[in-house]
């Protein structure tokens, strides 16, 4: 009885021993199917970083700090005063560029009474003209009368009719007549030299005067030093363009601050984004828009709620390299092939004072197959732009 | 009930990986961040082994099947399933 039980127990065994291991099998298959079906729909990386736009603050002008008013790690809003630069060289050469405005306003005024001048002096130059013709007229009348009076004489002379002193007294006034009349040709010729002369003294002053139309080239000229200057003063004052964090600030007053170098940088608050370099088989799995998971290692347990802004659209190329002008070709037998990453960028709209964002922690991001539900947030389109535009 | 002794040690073992991590998909150990794929790795062969530990102790081990394809199917089945009850959201 007790071996029948056995047997019989044993069998009981043996059958459930093999539906287990069935199950066994049969579970691991369909989990790890599972498993790498919610991967691929859920693409998940732990290659991400916090990342923030980054703005270095250089000074436009140079000069000596006389105001720092930030520390280094400190928040400013947009418009805050940073640091301040010694203005006064910049003043000064405001002041001097005002006086150079005056002096040019002075001397376009002197310029255009100048040239008012010479056009009066044409004026009276063409009167002078005009008479010096009108003599020339008068005397080659009295000439070409003098002229036919002699022709006259003449014949009469031959016959006696009229004295030999008669003739050569008519003769006489005839010559005479032609050298006034040459006189007076040489000077009409002077008198439109001298307009000549006059108009192009004229054109000189107008040039100098240099107006165009209605803008006068030398005060607009002084009129731009001098918003430059002002432009100089201002710059002095050096002020947040953001919302943002003061990092890396390492100098203080005293410090000469030289034209373009940075000084510090400011971390940008408004946006705050994630850049994940996801395998190139996950790809299709991600569109701009879908809604995104991201863990910190800094704060475990937080979540954050991201959107896909956009997928990298190029990546260097480590198969293309170049020697002299030729390419540079390596012999190879790369059986495996690793995937190639792409930088997917999300944008972080939560914001936890507990756990404030910063730049370059470690982030695990898993993107979900929804859209994201974020206000203000543009239709999204693979296609061109790429990228889901969020309102400012 | 003799199995009661089993479950509460897997249950225990479950519990211990969520403690462990707080649904964390990364383990931080000392500023060094481990993948949950590590984890459940880890847990999972904690967990093959007590389960095959109570498949021996019912004397059901030597008709499961070839223990090549059982042993390590149990280790992967555990590791998924793991992985799917928490970290696959």
């Amino acid at each position: 009885m007790e071996n029948n039980d056995h047997s019989v127990n044993l069998k009981q065994r043996i059958m459930l021993g093999r539906i287990i291991g069935t199950l066994i099998v049969l579970g691991a298959f369909s989990t790890g199917m599972l498993v790498w079906s919610i991967n691929y729909q859920h693409p998940r990386t732990n290659d991400a970083m916090v990342r923030a736009n980054i703005v270095g603050i250089a000074p436009e002008v140079s000069g000596r700090i006389v105001e720092l008013h930030v520390e280094d790690n400190q928040y400013v809003k947009q418009g805050d005063l940073l640091y301040v630069i010694d203005p006064r060289p910049y003043q000064a050469k405001l002041a001097q560029a005002k006086a150079e405005l005056l002096v040019a306003e002075k001397e376009v005024d002197s310029r255009r009474a100048s040239s008012g001048s010479a056009e009066l002096a044409i004026e009276r130059l063409e009167h002078q003209r005009a008479a010096a013709e009108a003599e020339v007229n008068r005397i080659e009348a009295e000439d070409e009368y003098l002229h036919s009076y002699l022709e006259r004489l003449e014949p009469l002379a031959e016959k006696q009719y009229v004295t030999a002193d008669q003739l050569k007294q008519a003769r006489s006034k005839y010559a005479a007549s032609r050298a006034e009349l040459a006189d007076a040709r040489a000077k009409e010729l002077s008198a439109r030299s001298a307009i000549d002369e006059a108009k192009s003294d004229s054109r000189r002053a107008v040039s100098l005067i240099a107006q165009v139309g209605n803008v006068n080239a030398r005060i607009e000229a002084a009129k731009a030093v001098v918003a430059a200057a002002e432009l100089d003063v201002e710059y002095c004052s050096v002020r947040a363009p953001f919302d943002a964090y003061v990092t890396n600030l390492n100098t203080r007053e005293g410090e000469y601050a030289k034209i373009g170098t940075q000084m510090f940088a400011l971390v940008d608050d408004r946006h705050w984004y994630v850049i994940a370099n996801f395998k190139e088989t996950y790809l299709q799995s991600i569109r701009p828009g879908q809604e995104v998971d991201v863990f910190l290692v800094g704060y475990p347990g937080k979540r954050y709620r991201g959107v896909v802004t956009g997928i990298g659209w190029a990546n260097y190329p480590d198969n293309t390299k170049q020697q002299g002008v030729l390419p540079e070709v390596q012999r190879t037998l790369n059986w495996v092939v690793l995937a190639s990453r792409f930088p997917v960028r999300i944008e972080i709209h939560e914001r936890d004072p507990e756990h404030p964002l910063r730049m370059g922690m470690t982030a695990f991001v898993t993107v979900l197959d929804r859209p994201a539900e974020i206000p203000g947030l543009s239709p999204t389109n693979e296609q061109g732009t790429s990228k889901a535009r969020i309102a400012q | 009930m003799r199995f009661m002794p089993g479950l509460r040690k897997i249950g225990l073992s479950a519990v211990f990986s969520v403690l462990l991590t707080a649904c964390d998909p990364m383990l931080s150990i000392e500023g060094s961040f481990w993948p949950a794929w590590i984890i459940c790795i880890l847990a999972g062969l904690m967990a093959s082994m007590v389960l095959m530990w109570q498949l021996v102790r019912h004397r059901l081990a030597p008709y499961l099947g070839p223990p090549l394809l059982i042993v390590p199917s149990l280790w992967a089945l555990c590791t998924f399933a793991i992985w799917l009850l928490f970290y696959s959201t």
